[in-house]
């Protein structure tokens, strides 16, 4: 029977706990669920994975291969914890379908998804930071895979435009570093477009095509030049018997006259690419804010000017709006001022539908920016001075030029073994992926539901667990304190009841909220054996202060 | 410049490498107890790990952690082990490669959902590891003269596709003449002449075992020993990998010959213990005592790990220098053609036992044998290779469309070890340009597919005929001895004084050679168990004599006589002639015992001297005797005897003489015996002997009868139809190609045999009814001749005159 969890690690919780997982019939009558930690339960063999009824998207598996299923009669059952894609809408009631069941599972504190074109304002500040939030986490990978392209690092270059790229985690994490500090605002599609296109764009609002367009009107009758079927009607009609006694008093009949246009097709698009190309801009400058004075910031706040004024101010301000999903016609085909500025366009487009696509998987992408932080930090050059943990083996940093219901990072490329510089023990990280798979956690560490694990076992001798460090991430909607409260408490009397079960393994908990809001201040309570980490998503936070405290716990893990 | 021999046989890839001083050292790989394997790459783009740095990799090396790490805990004794993480012993590529396959599945999913990528070939595979063995040996791949030892079972698809990866300029050896060549370079002070040598090869798929012999060669003053390698003297054992099951083995090297164990009975089948043996391969070593176990009494080598190594590199050394290396005899190749005559035909390419030296080119020009008809633009070849029950079927694509017909040279060149043979197709020297001025092209190999062969198919394509076959008459071995026996005091009787003695005498020895029996009677069985389709067996037709008897397994077999009993007939043939010219130069001379003797060479046919024949040929004219024309139907098989004899009957078309049975008889044998003897024959001739053939068939017909006239006439219709292979009458009796004169007669032979297939025939006559229609309208699917002459039909031919 599918279950559903509050939070991803209710498969340990005790059923009278505020925590335990509830069946499908209960959780309709419960108070709101925590939409950030929502998770669902299912058996492997037998059932789907739950889908929004409303969604095209279904759940994406969190940890595949749960082998033990202690809240089934049956026992020991294969199954899978999955975490929901976010709806589109803001909405208090989550319809969520079981195969052909489908239950109203109540939410609060969930965001709608902005558009591409919202700017914000205090009514969807929100909705359009989260949006900004996501499209930054993604740029993250965005810039990491731009490193096929660098001539500094030839040995990525083959992999250019491959569906699977091998980079080198530490070369990662120094780019991803510079980026979030603002040392170097990372390279947006924006960013070429404002080095690369603005005189083109400058040249086509200024001097759009232009073509001429009939139409019918009075015209004195000494200037008609030409005349239809409808014009000809209209005369008929009139009362006279001669052209003269027709036109009447101000001598004038219906005929067809020329006037210059550039309301076409192709101007529409280049309206709507300046458009877009404000909103990318703006979005750019509060990415970037602490580094307003870097020449990637300027140019690109240069762009958003110019593509105000030249929306309000060329001959483009008159031109209607686009309709639909655009195709393009000859001009911006052929036409060498309009081509690569088609071009431009339909990448932005398309990132923005990117964008669009991986937002419901925001929660998933959050936690994959941070096994990606972790493990990029682990092979960085700073581990290797302040860190006492080397890397045993080499580990080749695989990443998806696409991201994958949220992924971008394959599981061989996180599960990696560790062993600590002084020789007293050895360290496996663990992707949920492999859950199952790590020795003497086999049975409980799926369960666990931790979007990242450090299992730490002795130098030498049988692989039996002494600590183990479970991290827990959630991306902020618009949930209450008491809501985060309780999520954190609950997390740590599950991972209590699981140092109270295997009392030889020192069991720890880290649970990172990236929020939404980047002027938020990091918070850093702590719940017992759980630390609790919030601060903005993607922000600097997660490069300088989060190491350090990585650290400090992988020291208290080795002991 | 460096001489480097390679052997990669699956465990520590060693390279054995040879410089200019001639000083050879020894790279094996830093990590020899774990089997040599390749890394399929996890992504596009990256690249295939080989050598030590595949062996360092942990990816699927059996590790608790990561996953990647982690080896599958069992499947290792499986032909094609499990390899989840992409890590694939070189032994199993060397497996697919021995197959001749690629691999069962051409992608390979790498784990975490990775996108599926192309599996690199099993050559490429193998060919990453040759580089990298090479850089661990620090040779330059573009100037070294590098040689990889092969099995013995790798096939020439494989060996093309290796060659062609490999540096270029590199060689292929076999695995057991390296390290033969290696042990007579070693022992070369210790050998004794016709001492044999059996190489056993532990793979980790089984056994390879080789018997060499060894011959003298001399060259710049030196003798060598070089080993010859047989193809009869081969032999494998195919067994599944011979590594337990479980743990993963890239740790180590843990072998299990349970599977190989039951099979090793079959290891002194090619050689006996006089033979020495020499183990090499991976599992020499740990086979070594069980060997020596289960075969006490054979001379069991200590095996020397670097011997197919040092082998490859001596065989590149003395190749370079032109000096002797092994022998070997290739596999024979044959290619089907049509001949000029338009017959299928298996052309040897490369003849059987055509022996050739070490990696020298086996070569040989085959003129004006391939006819390249007008708009030719894709040559459809098929080849069939000694050892290999399928067809092979090439398609070459020509470079221009043939604009005519034209006559093709085939140069072929081929090599031991050395991939597919070339074939070179050029026109014949005064033909037309068929691809193009100069040019010439290439049997295309990369087309190649394997034709699935029916049991009893003997040519890959739906052959038509427009004519019966020729065939041999059989003598009876019990006959032909009591012939021989009676024969014994021949010469006592040819110089007997009285005429009527002699006479009496020849008669015994007539009544011996007239003598026949059906097949069926002679035990003769074909492969159903059925009676054999031969053709009557009469006593003696060719020399020596063909005799065909039931075998051992029911089918039946030809045999020849003894060499002692053939030279008996022989010199019973020459006293016969001599007699016979001694008679033919007497006046006096009874006629009687010329026509006894002219009988008995008549019945003798092969064995009757050429003089005879030539004599019996001038003396046939429109009225003839039986007794000679009998004899000419045995002995007469040269195409002039076939100009000769139909202008003698064109002769009696002339004068309105119709042909008797005698007649049609002797014309059945001649066509039947002698494939060529209508070669000089001209047209109008051939169509004045069918035109008398096809009046007594008419009359037959239209009387019912359905004798021995009727037969014959038939018969000898349908083997004039064998003129068609001539260029003189091509076409012949073709009713849409042939002459107005010929259509009529093609018209008519076809309504009297539709009239005669209406008849009720028996089913010997129905048989030859509907064969003889299906030649004449060129739709036969078979060309085998029913039996000329059944017991009711070879009646005597002892009488007066003809006509």
């Amino acid at each position: 029977m599918a279950r559903v969890l509050p939070y991803p690690w209710s498969l340990l919780a005790l059923r009278s706990d505020s925590g335990a997982s509830l069946s499908l019939e209960d959780c309709e009558a419960v108070k709101p669920f925590n939409p950030e930690t929502l998770t669902f339960f299912t058996r492997a063999e037998d059932e789907a994975l739950p889908k929004f009824a409303v969604h095209r998207h279904s759940a994406a598996p969190l940890a595949t291969q749960v082998l033990l299923n202690p809240n089934t009669g049956a026992g020991r059952r294969p199954g899978v914890l999955s975490m929901p894609a976010f709806p589109h809408d803001k909405t208090d009631v989550w319809r969520v379908r079981f195969g052909r069941e489908e239950i109203a599972i109540p939410v609060d504190g969930t965001l709608r998804r902005a558009s591409a074109w919202e700017d914000p304002a205090d009514h969807n500040a929100a909705e359009v930071c989260l949006r900004d939030t996501v499209d930054f986490l993604c740029g993250y990978f965005t810039e990491a895979i731009s490193l096929t392209h660098d001539r500094e690092f030839g040995e990525f270059h083959e992999f250019a435009g491959q569906a699977v790229a091998r980079l080198n985690w530490s070369t990662i994490w120094k780019r991803w570093k510079k980026v979030s500090t603002g040392e170097e605002p990372r390279m947006a599609r924006v960013v070429e477009i404002a080095f690369a296109h603005l005189t083109a764009i400058r040249n086509v609002c200024e001097r759009p095509r232009r073509m001429l367009v009939r139409q019918r009107e009075p015209v004195p009758v000494g200037r008609v030049q030409e005349l239809d079927s409808v014009c000809l009607r209209d005369l008929i009609r009139r009362p006279g018997r001669t052209v003269l006694e027709k036109a009447g008093a101000r001598q004038e009949i219906l005929a067809i006259t020329r006037r210059e246009s550039v309301d076409t097709p192709e101007n529409r698009v280049m309206r709507e690419f300046i458009r877009l190309c404000q909103h990318r801009a703006r979005a750019y400058e509060r990415e970037n804010g602490r580094a307003r004075e870097h020449p990637r910031v300027r140019t690109v706040i240069d762009l958003r000017s110019n593509c105000e004024r030249l929306e309000v101010w060329s001959p483009l301000a008159g031109v209607g709006r686009l309709v639909g999903v655009p195709r393009p016609n000859y001009v911006l085909q052929k036409d060498r001022r309009y081509h690569p500025l088609w071009l431009q366009y339909d990448k932005l487009r398309r990132e923005e539908e990117a964008v669009d696509n991986i937002w419901s998987w925001g929660r998933r992408l959050w936690a994959e920016f941070i096994r990606g932080v972790v493990i990029s930090f682990l092979f960085s050059d700073e581990a290797r001075n302040t860190c006492g943990w080397r890397p045993d083996g080499e580990l080749a940093g695989y990443l998806r030029t696409e991201h994958h219901a949220g992924t971008f990072i394959p599981g061989l490329s996180v599960s990696s073994r560790w062993i600590h510089r002084e020789g007293q023990a050895r360290m496996f990280v663990v992707h949920p992926a492999h859950a199952h798979l790590c020795p003497g956690l086999e049975e409980l560490l799926p369960r666990l539901g931790a979007e990242l694990a450090l299992a730490v076992y002795p130098a030498t001798g049988a692989l039996k667990p002494e600590a183990l460090l479970c991290i827990y991430t959630t991306l902020s909607l618009r949930t209450s304190t008491k809501q985060r409260d309780e999520m954190a408490v609950s997390l740590k009397s599950s991972l209590d009841q699981v140092a109270h079960e295997t009392p030889s393994v020192n069991v720890r908990g880290l649970l990172l909220r990236g929020e939404w809001m980047a002027d938020k201040r990091p918070e850093n309570p702590r719940y017992g054996r759980v630390d609790y980490l919030a601060a903005p998503a993607g922000g600097p936070f997660w490069f300088h202060d989060f190491p350090e405290l990585l650290t400090i716990l992988l020291e208290e893990l080795a002991g | 410049m460096n001489f480097v021999g390679l052997d990669l046989s699956g465990v520590n890839s060693l390279a054995c490498v040879r410089d200019d001083t001639d000083a050879e050292s020894f790279q094996g790989s830093d990590h020899p107890e774990r089997p040599s394997c390749v890394l399929l790459p996890l992504v596009r783009k990256e690249r295939l790990l080989a050598g030590d740095e595949a062996l360092r990799s942990e990816r699927g090396a059996g590790l608790a952690w990561p996953p990647l790490a982690m080896a599958v805990p069992n499947g290792w004794n499986r032909a094609t082990p499990p390899a989840p993480s992409g890590r694939v012993m070189l032994a199993t590529v060397w497996h697919r490669l021995t197959t001749g396959d690629r691999w069962s599945e051409l992608q390979w999913q790498p784990p975490d959902g990775l996108p599926t990528t192309n599996k690199p070939t099993p050559d490429e595979c193998l060919t990453a590891e040759v580089r990298s063995v090479l850089k661990r040996a620090h040779c330059d791949a573009g100037t070294a003269h590098v040689v990889l030892a092969i099995p013995n079972q790798l096939p020439e698809e494989s060996q093309e596709a290796l060659l062609g990866r490999l540096p270029t300029g590199a060689r292929l050896v076999w695995r057991s003449v390296a390290a033969a060549m290696s042990w007579a370079d070693l022992n070369a002070g210790h050998q004794n002449d016709g001492e044999q040598l059996a190489v056993l090869d532990a793979g980790l798929h089984g056994l390879e075992i080789s018997v060499f012999e060894f011959r003298q060669q001399e060259m710049n003053g030196r003798t060598f020993r070089v080993p010859v390698r047989r193809l009869k003297r081969l032999h494998a054992i195919k067994t599944d990998t011979l590594l337990l099951d479980t743990p993963a083995p890239f740790v180590g090297l843990r072998p299990d010959f349970a599977a190989l164990e039951p099979r090793l009975s079959e290891v002194p089948n090619n050689a006996g213990g006089d033979a020495e043996w020499l183990l090499c391969g991976p599992l020499a070593e740990p086979l070594l005592p069980l060997l020596e176990r289960r075969f006490p009494h054979f001379r069991w080598r200590i095996p020397d790990p670097k011997a197919v190594a040092r082998g490859s590199c001596l065989f590149a050394w003395r190749l370079a220098r032109g000096l002797p290396t092994y022998l070997d005899v290739l596999p024979s190749l044959e290619l089907f053609t049509l001949t000029e005559e338009h017959e299928p035909n298996w052309l040897p390419l490369i003849p059987a036992d055509c022996e050739v030296s070490g990696g020298r080119d086996f070569q040989q020009v085959l003129a004006r044998r391939i006819f390249i008809e007008k708009d030719t633009s894709r040559l459809a070849s098929w080849l069939q290779r000694s050892g290999e029950t399928d067809f092979r079927k090439l398609s070459t694509d020509l470079p221009v469309q043939a604009a005519q017909n034209a006559w093709v040279d085939l140069n072929v060149s081929a090599r031991s070890a050395g991939g597919f043979a070339r074939v070179r197709i050029t026109p014949s020297p005064g033909q037309f340009d068929v691809f193009g001025t100069g040019q010439g092209a290439m049997l295309n190999w990369q087309s190649m597919e394997r034709v699935v062969r029916g049991p009893k198919q003997h040519w890959p394509v739906e052959v038509k005929y427009g004519w019966p076959a020729c065939g041999k008459l059989f003598a009876h071995r019990k006959f032909f001895e009591e012939f021989l026996q009676t024969a014994v005091d021949l010469e006592s009787i040819l110089s007997l004084r009285d005429v009527r003695q002699r006479l009496a005498g020849l008669g015994l020895l007539k009544e011996r050679a007239r003598q026949t029996i059906a097949p069926h009677f002679a035990g003769v069985t074909g492969a159903g168990g059925d009676a054999a389709p031969v053709n009557l067996l009469v006593c003696f037709s060719t020399a020596p004599c063909e005799f065909m008897e039931g075998g051992y397994a029911g089918r039946s077999q030809i045999l020849k006589p003894l060499p002692s009993k053939d030279e008996r007939a022989r010199k019973i043939a020459r006293l016969l002639w001599e007699r016979l010219k001694v008679l033919s130069a007497d006046a006096h001379a009874v006629s009687a015992e010329i026509n006894a003797i002219v009988f008995i060479l008549g019945r003798m046919a092969g064995y009757a001297p050429d003089a005879f024949q030539n004599q019996l040929a001038g003396e046939i004219h429109p009225v003839t005797n039986a007794v000679r024309l009998f004899a000419a139907g045995r002995v007469l098989q040269t195409p002039d005897h076939g100009r000769r004899l139909l202008a003698i009957i064109k002769e009696k078309a002339d004068f309105g003489q119709p042909l008797n049975n005698n007649w049609l008889r002797m014309l059945v044998y001649v066509l039947y015996q002698g494939p060529d003897v209508l070669r000089e024959v001209p047209r109008d001739h051939l169509v004045a002997a069918a035109s008398l053939c096809l009046d007594v068939f008419e009359q037959q017909v239209q009387q019912g009868n359905v004798r021995m006239l009727f037969m014959n006439s038939l018969r000898a219709l349908a083997l004039l139809l064998r003129a068609r292979r001539h260029d003189q009458a091509r076409h012949f009796l073709c009713f849409d190609k042939c002459p107005q004169v010929e259509a009529h007669l093609a018209k008519r032979l076809g309504r009297f045999l539709r009239q005669a297939s209406s008849m009720r025939l028996r089913a010997g006559p129905r048989t030859l009814v509907e064969r003889v229609t299906e030649w004449l309208d060129f739709v036969a699917s078979t060309d085998e001749m029913p039996p000329i002459a059944p017991p009711d039909e070879d009646d005597d031919a002892e009488g007066g005159n003809d006509d």
